[in-house]
């Protein structure tokens, strides 16, 4: 079967910013024809693999000897160097201008680059195989645990009522700059900066984001606010760690990983800020992921009228926004060997990206792919939060947050409408909303 | 106003728990999840061990199909 649908240009910003009636038909048609498609972005120095159906990213996230995530993680991180190399630290770029690493280095030093805010030594979860990715992510748990998200429950209920509070029925209000930052505001508690300090925190914490997006067309203004943020962020964060771990006592989530070890001695401080970067993005992702329940939400009334009858089935609704408007639209892996999938041959050291928006849609796993119904039933795993060791380790979280938010807005307003236009990032990497005007009533 | 395509029907719900490791455990009451994550554990990841109480919090409860 062939269509007219033009196929996604999976390396460009603007199609990410284009309506979903655009943009899932592409996903469809490609995955319909070519499940397993080599693409050649225009300007970058070599293609890679994309890989749309949910069996064959499953295969891949469940096998990371034969698939590594040493270099790279995004689609971005395998643009042409010389377009990106100006948003990277100085040693990043002078082991890229050497021009004696493969393709695969090249990624991994943009990749590292753009993570690292400028720390040579920095060492992410993102960017490791097992058995270290195994040591670092137990290091992680150990401050999301199960049992301290389990607690927190009653402050996410208390914070929410707080932010619901000041919303004013048929006032058109911004759900992203209200509701949305929740999620952010729980963060800096749980890390411990001062209140008079939270805000510029954030603005820092919302830079960093950016500097993984590395965009080739960004303007170098933005680049140069971008990279001023990060490294006072960077410096924020040394100067936390420091402060506590010389107290030594602290209950919060830097004094913890500050008391906690790494092979047998403390953790790294380069492996410690990629913590904090882990709690910062968490608070940012399910601002995302809030905004996208209350814009499907707001698309599909008859739906929430279900949620608000039957507020039992709100986390089946967060799960099924997830599947809907996944947050992360790809993650990427490097063959470590040759190796066929779905009739095509791979090569050692190609690319392969995941597109978990195409196997969320996939129609070999769900039924009526494209209707959004908050009573679906979920008995395979929809792929936003990635699959096996590189799981998202804040999933948890995201799902105590986000359902408990949603319980406590619509005890009070289980109605609402969209008041005005919705500015979506257009990214290859994360998805968000930046404006959501809403209309709630009672 | 409940589903309009069908006012009077009811859901069946399980649990469903995501082990790191991608394991997907499913279990139709709090008692069977419980058991299949304790067995799991004990026979994948033996130096893990989680109570009732969190296995629970981490396990959704989501449609069954």
């Amino acid at each position: 079967m062939t269509t007219d649908v033009k196929w996604p240009a999976w390396e460009d910003a603007a199609f990410y910013a284009e309506d979903a009636e655009e943009m899932y038909p592409s996903l469809a048609a490609q995955r319909l024809e070519a499940p397993v498609y080599w693409y050649e972005p225009p300007g970058f120095p070599t293609g890679f693999w994309v890989l749309s159906k949910w069996e064959h990213q499953r295969f891949v996230g469940s096998n990371p000897a034969l698939f590594s995530s040493n270099y790279g993680f995004a689609i971005g991180d395998a643009s042409d160097p010389s377009t990106v190399i100006d948003q990277l630290p100085e040693w990043a770029q002078i082991a890229i201008r050497g021009g004696d690493l493969s393709p695969a280095e090249t990624r991994r030093m943009i990749s590292k680059g753009k993570l690292s805010m400028g720390d040579p030594d920095f060492e992410g979860l993102i960017l490791s195989d097992p058995p270290r990715h195994g040591n670092i992510r137990s290091v992680l748990m150990k401050a999301l645990r199960p049992s301290l998200v389990r607690s927190l429950k009653p402050r996410i209920a208390e914070i929410a009522d707080e932010f619901v509070a000041e919303i004013e029925p048929g006032v058109e209000t911004d759900f992203v700059s209200t509701v949305g930052r929740i999620p952010a505001a729980l963060m800096t508690e749980l890390i411990g900066v001062p209140r008079d300090m939270r805000d510029e925190f954030i603005e820092m914490a919302s830079a960093q984001m950016l500097a993984i997006t590395i965009d080739p067309n960004r303007e170098p203004a933005e680049t140069a606010r971008i990279q001023e943020l990060v490294e006072k962020f960077h410096t924020y964060c040394e100067e936390l760690l420091a402060e506590r771990r010389s107290d030594g006592e602290g209950e919060d989530l830097v004094s913890i990983i500050g008391a906690s070890e790494f092979e047998g001695a403390p953790v790294p401080q380069g492996l410690a800020i990629s913590f904090i970067h882990t709690f910062v993005n968490a608070g940012e992702t399910t601002r995302a992921l809030l905004s996208f329940v209350a814009l499907a939400l707001a698309q599909h009334p008859e739906q929430r009228a279900i949620l608000a009858e039957r507020p039992e089935l709100i986390g089946n609704a967060i799960e099924e926004t997830l599947r809907y408007y996944p947050l992360n639209w790809s993650g990427c892996r490097t063959a470590t060997q040759d190796i066929e999938i779905g009739g095509q041959q791979i090569k050692e050291g190609d690319y392969v990206v995941m597109a978990y928006a195409s196997a969320n849609r996939d129609e070999d796993v769900w039924k009526d792919p494209n209707v959004f119904d908050v009573t679906r039933s979920f008995d395979s795993a929809h792929q936003s939060f990635g699959y096996g060791e590189h799981a998202c380790p804040g999933a948890l979280l995201a799902r105590v947050d986000s359902t408990t938010i949603f319980e406590r807005l619509m005890a009070q307003y289980p109605n609402w409408e969209l008041a005005g236009p919705v500015q979506r990032w257009g990214s290859p990497f994360l998805q968000g909303i930046s404006s959501l005007p809403l209309r709630f009533s009672t | 106003m409940i589903d309009p395509k069908d006012p009077k029907k009811t859901y069946e719900f399980h649990y469903v728990l995501d082990c790191p490791c991608g394991k997907v455990l499913t279990g139709d009451t709090e008692d069977d999840i419980v058991e299949v994550a304790q067995a799991h554990l004990g026979a994948e990841h033996p130096t893990m061990s989680y109570g009732p109480e969190e296995i629970l919090f981490m396990a959704r409860r989501l449609v069954k199909g």
